[in-house]
């Protein structure tokens, strides 16, 4: 056995350790706390729901994974989200408009992308003309869109006695087929831009050597703008995925329970890569769902969140070591 | 059998020897077969082999930056086992590597007392300071002990890991190709350097390709080829043939017969007309340059490193703003067009370093082949199959010693991946080639091969602006040298070259 499979095996016996030592400290018991999480997978009414739950994350995931690979660091995505939420569910429940179903899923998603992309657009503009850092400028963009989300909740989108907005209608609901289709649309032509494109070709060099992309004239600039665009559409796109499956409308408290940072994680789990978003992604969500059945059974949130911050750092832990050279 | 008192005294002038030192790399490459070598005190052992020919690995055992898959090292009879570059330095051996690994952010006397404190020495800024002062003025060194390492040349950097392995290096001090970064003048100061401190009794291991400077500074020459160790030379017995033939082995051609310079025709492919511009820390690096390259001709450009070559590269290429004059290729002012516009009109280039600045590491090597070629093409689409193919082409063209063009780039060895690196500009139709130190680090056949492909450019119609710190370089391949000093042009010289005169305006 190498260093790289020791270690990797290393990295699996330890978090399992973990996992057993943290499941027998909690009200529901070793056997309730893994009982619970077997249900998730056995049971396929919970794979559904988690296939619900996995659209904003997995959508994010994946810009993220093309961002991160050319070098941009971004965070941005938990305010696209919420923004790409906000604006699919003025169109469904705002604009007055009324198309058929099959028309409202491929329009929403377009001006929600459209709205997360513009949003990453600012980010990108500012690194590639003034250098300005992308980690910083989206993170505080991140908070002007939750301020921007709490205003309209509040003030213009308010309806009956309590702080939350219109729902999206029965019409325009979308299910876990509309969620799996459109994710896995999107993986495979982000995976297809970054392997068979020019595009694709840059962001490599610019993300593992930026001075060689200098040196041969790539245009650097155009790319990071690109790819701000590019990375902010597939979170806006998550928004719509969110607010028209499971959240259907927003009150002061649930604009976003932080579906946009899921997705950097998961982004970083799946090595950056799209396609590799899908199941890492989906693995979450489900993580997410076993979190939501632990809380019913009285395990407080902390340490649901706990275990599930073992078994990712788990897994980060296993595939980062078996990437590692012998 | 040796007699006990030969033994004896033996033991007592060896510090080190290791034995049957066999290293294996995870990619199966066998680098070290098996080398034994015995290292004496106070003497400068020359290490002498083609690139590739495992020195720096063998090094990096003797250092403790590699464990070797077997074998034994003894340090004064006992035996030893390094676990890191740590262990190695307790028993005071240390090493400038060849390219230098330093803290950027810190400044020289910041990263001076870092590394002291990482090899468990703790003394004070102030001490260090005297001591460092110290070295400089016993050696001759030059260095701004308050300057950033970012701001500081290859040259200047390979000063700071010198003066570290000074500080560090009690018994054994390894230099690995340290010539590759300096001019004539500092190699000849450099081998000064390791003659005084071989005088105070430590062990000198110089690592280089260059047969003369192996001749000029060793007392024992060990020559490597194939990472065995092939002969083990005296000073008194060494010969430029006995090395050439230990090392390659069989006899090759190493004479050079170059494309003679071809007529001048008077249209000018890159004219410099008045250029100011601004380094990175706002003071004028480029103070009104003007020069000219015509058609079918090398035009040199001499200067020790760090007098404004790097922003001269840089400005020409696009990627540093002129804040005066203007830059005129193939009658086109490009001063303020983008780095693209620059290469479509047929500029290439064949930037200082290798990986990170003309190859992307990790990727495979028809991808980097790729990288130089697909902005050519206006499709947005790859075919990677056309890659593929010119891959293989260049590596039978050029004789590129690899596995595979899906292998990642950084399996080549530093030939290898300067072959690349040229043939990916040749694929291109080119009028003008911007080279920085083409042939720094290489090996003396690869060397041989960039400059016949230099010369090759010339005959076929392009032209080379060649900015090197080899003067050999550029006086056996240029029509004319300019040289570079304090960010000023001086010249042209003309053939027949003056090195005097040249060397003057160098330092001047």
């Amino acid at each position: 056995m190498n260093r790289a499979q020791r270690n990797s095996l290393l990295s699996l016996i330890s978090g399992i350790l973990g996992l057993i030592l943290i499941a027998y400290m909690t009200p529901a018991g070793l056997r309730g706390t893994f009982s619970t999480l077997g249900l998730v997978y056995s049971r396929i009414d919970l794979l559904e729901t988690s296939l619900l739950y996995s659209g904003p994350i997995i959508a994010s995931a994946i810009g993220l994974a093309l961002a991160y690979r050319a070098g941009f660091i971004t965070i941005g995505s938990e305010g696209q989200v919420l923004l790409g939420a906000l604006t699919a569910l003025w169109l469904t429940a705002y604009s007055g408009l009324h198309i058929s179903r099959s028309l409202m899923l491929p329009l929403a998603l377009l001006f929600s992308g459209l709205a997360g992309a513009l949003l990453g657009l600012i980010s990108g503009i500012l690194r590639a003309y003034w250098d300005v850092n992308e980690t910083l400028s989206s993170l505080m963009l991140n908070y002007i869109v939750l301020a921007f989300a709490n205003y309209l909740i509040a003030g213009p989108w308010r309806t009956g006695p309590f702080t939350q907005t219109r729902s999206v209608p029965n019409l325009y609901a979308i299910n876990k087929i509309d969620v799996l289709i459109t994710v896995l649309f999107l993986a495979f032509i982000y995976e297809f831009l970054l392997r068979r494109t020019k595009l694709g070709l840059a962001i490599e060099a610019l993300g593992k050597a930026p001075k060689a992309a200098y040196t041969y004239a790539i245009p650097v600039s155009s790319i990071i703008v690109y790819v701000s665009l590019l990375q902010g559409l597939t979170a806006g796109m998550g928004g719509a995925l969110m607010i028209m499956s499971f959240q259907r409308n927003m009150t002061a408290m649930n604009q976003s329970p932080g579906y946009g940072y899921m997705g950097i994680l998961v982004a970083w789990m799946a090595l950056i890569s799209p396609v590799g978003s899908l199941i890492a992604g989906y693995f979450f969500s489900t993580l997410i769902v076993a979190g939501y059945l632990l809380q019913s059974k009285g395990v407080p949130f902390n340490t649901v969140l706990l275990l599930q911050s073992v078994i990712v750092l788990t897994f980060i832990a296993y595939m980062a070591s078996r990437r590692t050279k012998g | 059998m040796m007699d006990k008192q030969e033994y004896a005294q033996k033991v007592q002038k060896t510090i080190m020897n290791v034995k049957n030192i066999v290293v294996i790399y995870p990619n199966g490459v066998v680098a070290n077969k098996g080398v034994s070598l015995d290292i004496h005190k106070g003497e400068i052992l020359g290490i002498l082999g083609e690139n590739g020919a495992g020195k720096t690995t063998l090094m990096k055992v003797i250092s403790g930056r590699l464990r070797p898959s077997s074998g034994e090292i003894y340090i004064e009879g006992k035996k030893v086992q390094f676990r890191s570059a740590r262990d190695a330095l307790k028993y005071g051996i240390a090493m400038v590597p060849q390219h230098p690994q330093l803290f950027g952010g810190l400044s020289v006397l910041e990263d001076l007392g870092l590394s002291l404190k990482l090899a468990g020495m703790n003394i004070s800024r102030e001490r260090l300071r005297s001591k460092i002062e110290e070295i400089e003025e016993k050696y001759g060194i030059n260095i701004d002990l308050e300057a950033k390492i970012w701001r500081l040349s290859m040259g200047e950097r390979q000063k700071v890991d010198l003066v570290r392995t000074i500080l560090l290096g009690k018994k054994i001090i390894i230099l690995d190709e340290p010539t590759t970064h300096l001019t004539p003048m500092e190699s000849e100061k450099l081998i000064n350097i390791m003659k005084k401190l071989s005088k105070e009794g430590r062990a000198v291991l110089f690592i280089t390709h260059k047969l003369k400077e192996a001749l000029m500074a060793s007392d024992r020459i060990a020559v490597m080829r194939k990472g065995k160790i092939v002969g083990i030379v005296k000073k008194e017995e060494a010969s430029e043939e006995l090395l050439i033939k230990l090392m390659f082995g069989d006899k090759i051609d190493s004479e050079i017969s170059y494309v003679k310079a071809q007529k001048r025709e008077r249209d000018k492919v890159l004219e410099v007309i008045n250029l100011w511009v601004k380094g990175p820390h706002g003071v004028w690096s480029l103070k009104g340059i003007d020069l000219h390259v015509f058609h079918n001709e090398i035009v040199g450009i001499a200067g020790i490193a760090g007098n404004g070559q790097r922003e001269l590269f840089e400005t020409l290429l696009g990627l540093r703003k002129a804040s005066k004059g203007r830059i005129i290729i193939k009658g086109v002012d490009v001063t303020k067009k983008a780095p693209l516009y620059r290469r479509l009109l047929g500029l290439a280039v064949i930037p200082e370093e290798r990986l990170g600045w003309a190859l992307v590491p990790g990727k495979s090597i028809f991808y980097n082949i790729a990288l130089g070629l697909v902005f050519d093409d206006k499709s947005f689409f790859i075919d990677w199959k056309r890659y593929k193919t010119l891959a293989r082409k260049v590596v039978k063209m050029f004789d590129v010693k690899l596995g595979s063009v899906d292998d990642p780039v950084d399996s080549l060895s530093g030939g290898n991946m300067q072959k690349v690196i040229v043939a990916r500009e040749l694929l291109r139709s080119v009028d003008l080639v911007l080279a920085m130190n083409p042939t720094a680090g290489l090996d003396f056949k690869a060397t041989l091969a960039v400059r016949r492909t230099l010369a090759s450019l010339r005959s076929r119609g392009s032209s080379v602006l060649l900015i090197s710190e080899d003067l050999d370089e550029l006086t056996e391949l240029s029509n004319r040298i300019y040289v570079m000093s304090r960010g000023v042009i001086k010249g042209p010289f003309e053939r027949p070259f003056n090195l005097k005169e040249i060397a003057k305006a160098m330092t001047t």
